[in-house]
């Protein structure tokens, strides 16, 4: 059978400093450097506003003087995020992306999708792929009607404008919003918007479907229905890619699965083979506090900065999680590379949700004796987290006798969906606007522990 | 399709333009919200800018100064001509920032990045409009005090359709480059193209009529690309224009060479450009 997807000795660099955490990390650093006094540093520096669905009103004006986000990076190596890969996808497949953090399944992913192109090689795609993205909110007309939003969704995915209008019944059915195609947007709430975002983008029909970490939208009988759709789908001849860390829904929903390690194909094939040989090498478990160095960090730690050098959640099982279950404890750990010792350290987590940003701070700071790894943990107490999708930031402040200082600072380390509990009521409506978001400020009290790691080596 | 890393030819980007052209109203109107967006006047400051700017400046060329137009009111001539430069100014400023402020967009799902850095025109041929509806406004006055009607319409005006359209194109031509340079995280893009506008709206004949440059920097006028488009608006509208054959042809040539060679430019380096934002 002809592939739908071939991908052609793809390899995919980007030129120094592509990560824009990291930009913000410096010009944080370079401030805080520059003895500007700050009461609380991470209040006004951990600004989460970077979704689509916000306003940038950062820079609402040709004339504002947006240093906050405009520091660009320091060029200062190249990264090989994808080195020399080839793979076939036939059609009606679905195929799991799994590996560890940076080993290339979101750039093979944007390379599919065309946000960027291949340094070296090529990909011959056989029909129309589609990312699934909950940040199809961007894009929609708060003003107009569902109906006329199933077309905006259409333009922006370059899918026949008729073709989207016919399947509008389709689509409203399947976000279980029957009936309500002709009501303003902005009567929704926030939970129906997620359900619309999947099922217009699943209701367009595409060829080749393609998601990073699969969304939960909604609670949790949304979550199941959107993968029997899913599934339907498949069956009835769409190809399926999914980079995720949950490997028991890549077990679950694909046939096939591909690992990447370091941006190279380590193996193709059988999705229980190739997940097995995966946890087999200690990817996807969590690791022993012993084994972890830098190349084994929590999972899904995004950028690394400072003293950070990764961080991630976990769920009640021990397992790294992107999708934790509100009723259920779960587990942020933050790993900091401390260069002098002894130091006294302070971190601070920063959770932009739905409809509120939660900000944990440790209680107290700890005092690191000697120079080394340590392991921050955070402890989620069972619904302290209202259901939505966060993103997490990080902040490490060493406290000196000359003041603070920012050791660390992860704007958007990692993102976190956590689950209502089946047949829990949805989320609460609100005004969708970031202003209400801002305004919603929380502290949440977590239970915290520190330890150091003992290095492999 | 196929997809190379080499780029993919500006034959294949203009028909992704066409196919997605109804994405550009979208980023325009998203180009609009940042005239009023966060603010407490709200729309209310689009109109009061207008004004702010233009009556300040007329005052001080029109009343103190007393430019001489031939004969046209000046706040007639000045309207008439900013409502051509601002197409130009505005979106030479938007389209330098068209891949930058848009990037979440481009960043999470495709779209033609020529669709933003076209939808940049959106402000200017605003203002323009605004610019046309205040020109109403003064037409009226004058018709009202002094019984006269000022603008010379009739079939020469179709000269002025041409030269907002020069106007804009020659933005467009260069911001093709500019908006790549935008891209890459730095401002000294934005702050050079607003320098040179700010230089370049006084070398272009906008305050003052062209028959008013003495005759030794006449050369100089005549090497600038805009100042063909600003007479065919000028003639097109006031009757006061002097278009010249070898104006247009300046003005032409550098929307073929500049955009020409700009979209190849912008179709090899945009991507480059945008991995780093």
């Amino acid at each position: 059978m002809t592939p739908i997807i071939e991908v052609v000795h793809v390899t995919k660099r980007y030129r120094g400093g592509r990560a824009r955490a990291t930009v913000e990390v410096g010009s944080v650093l370079r401030r805080g450097r520059r003895g500007e006094r700050r009461e609380e540093p991470i209040d006004d520096d951990v600004d989460f506003g970077d979704d689509l669905g916000d306003d940038d009103d950062l820079d609402d004006d040709l004339d504002d003087d947006d240093l906050e986000a405009e520091e660009p990076p320091r060029p200062d190596r190249d990264v090989v995020a994808l080195d020399d890969v080839s793979l076939d996808i036939q059609p009606g497949t679905v195929v799991g992306l799994v590996g560890p953090n940076g080993s290339g399944k979101s750039t093979l992913l944007r390379i599919l999708t065309r946000l960027t192109p291949p340094t070296e090689g090529r990909v011959i795609l056989r029909g129309k792929v589609s990312p699934l993205t909950l940040r199809v909110s961007g894009m929609l007309l708060k003003g107009d009607t569902l109906r006329r939003n199933i077309i905006q969704v259409a333009d922006f995915y370059g899918f026949p404008r008729d073709a989207a209008a016919a399947r509008a019944e389709v689509i409203a059915e399947l976000a279980e919003l029957d009936g309500r195609l002709d009501d303003r947007l902005s009567w929704f709430t926030r939970g129906e918007l997620a359900r619309f975002s999947f099922a217009v983008v699943l209701g367009m029909e595409p060829d080749v479907l393609v998601a990073d970490e699969i969304i939960a939208a909604g609670d949790r009988h949304f979550r199941d229905r959107c993968l029997e759709h899913v599934r339907a789908r498949v069956a009835a001849g769409m190809t399926m890619l999914f980079a995720s860390h949950q490997l028991d829904l890549v077990r679950d929903l694909c046939s096939e699965a591909v690992l990447l390690e370091a941006g190279r194909l380590v193996e193709h094939g059988d999705v229980d083979e190739v997940v097995g040989a995966y946890e087999g090498s200690g990817g996807g478990a969590r690791p022993s506090k012993e084994s972890r160095g830098r190349e084994a960090l929590p999972a899904q730690s995004g950028v690394a900065d400072g003293a950070i050098v990764g961080a991630g959640a976990f769920s009640a099982n021990g397992r790294p999680a992107a999708v934790v279950e509100a009723t259920e404890e779960a587990l942020i750990e933050v790993v900091l590379d401390v260069s002098e010792a002894p130091a006294t350290i302070r971190c601070v987590l920063g959770l932009k949700g739905p409809s509120s940003v939660d900000r944990a701070t440790q209680p107290a700071p700890f005092t690191a004796p000697e120079p080394g790894r340590y392991l921050v943990s955070a402890y989620i107490p069972p619904q302290a987290l209202d259901p939505g999708s966060y993103r997490v930031g990080v902040t490490a402040i060493e406290f000196t006798a000359e003041g603070r200082r920012v050791l660390g600072f992860v704007k958007d380390a990692f993102g976190l969906d956590v689950l209502a509990a089946e047949g829990a009521s949805p989320e609460p409506a609100d005004g969708s606007d970031r202003a209400a978001a801002g305004a919603n400020k929380r502290a949440l009290e977590l239970r915290w522990a520190v330890s150091q790691l003992v290095d492999a080596a | 399709m196929t997809i190379e890393p080499r780029p993919m030819g500006t034959a294949r980007r203009l028909a992704e333009l066409w196919r997605y052209r109804r994405l550009m109203w979208f980023f325009a109107k998203s180009f609009l919200r940042k005239f009023y967006a966060n603010t407490w006047l709200g729309k209310a400051w689009i109109p009061l800018r207008l004004g702010i700017g233009l009556v300040a400046r007329a005052f001080v060329f029109g009343g103190i100064l007393g430019t001489p137009t031939g004969g046209v009111p000046y706040m007639v001539f000045f309207t008439v001509g900013l409502a051509a430069w601002d197409i130009f100014g505005s979106t030479m400023l938007f389209g330098t920032r068209a891949l930058e402020l848009n990037r979440r967009y481009l960043k999470s799902i495709y779209v033609p990045r020529l669709v933003v850095l076209v939808a940049a025109v959106a402000p200017g041929m605003l203002w323009a409009s605004l610019y046309g509806g205040l020109l109403m406004i003064v037409l009226a006055y004058y018709g009202i005090h002094d019984g006269t009607f000022e603008l010379h319409l009739g079939a020469h005006t179709i000269l002025a359709v041409a030269g907002f359209t020069l106007m804009a194109l020659v933005a467009l031509s260069i911001t093709l480059w500019s908006s790549v340079f935008g891209a890459m995280g730095r401002r000294d893009p934005r702050f050079i193209v607003r320098q040179v506008l700010r230089l370049w709206f006084y070398f272009t004949p906008v305050i003052y009529p062209l028959a008013l440059v003495p005759s030794k920097f006449r050369g100089l006028m005549s090497a600038n690309p805009l100042t063909a488009p600003m007479e065919m608006v000028h003639r097109g509208l006031l009757g006061t224009g002097d278009v010249r054959t070898s104006g247009v042809a300046v003005t032409l040539g550098t929307i073929v060479v500049v955009g020409f060679f700009g979209l190849r430019f912008f179709d090899s380096s945009e991507s480059r450009a945008l991995d780093r934002l």
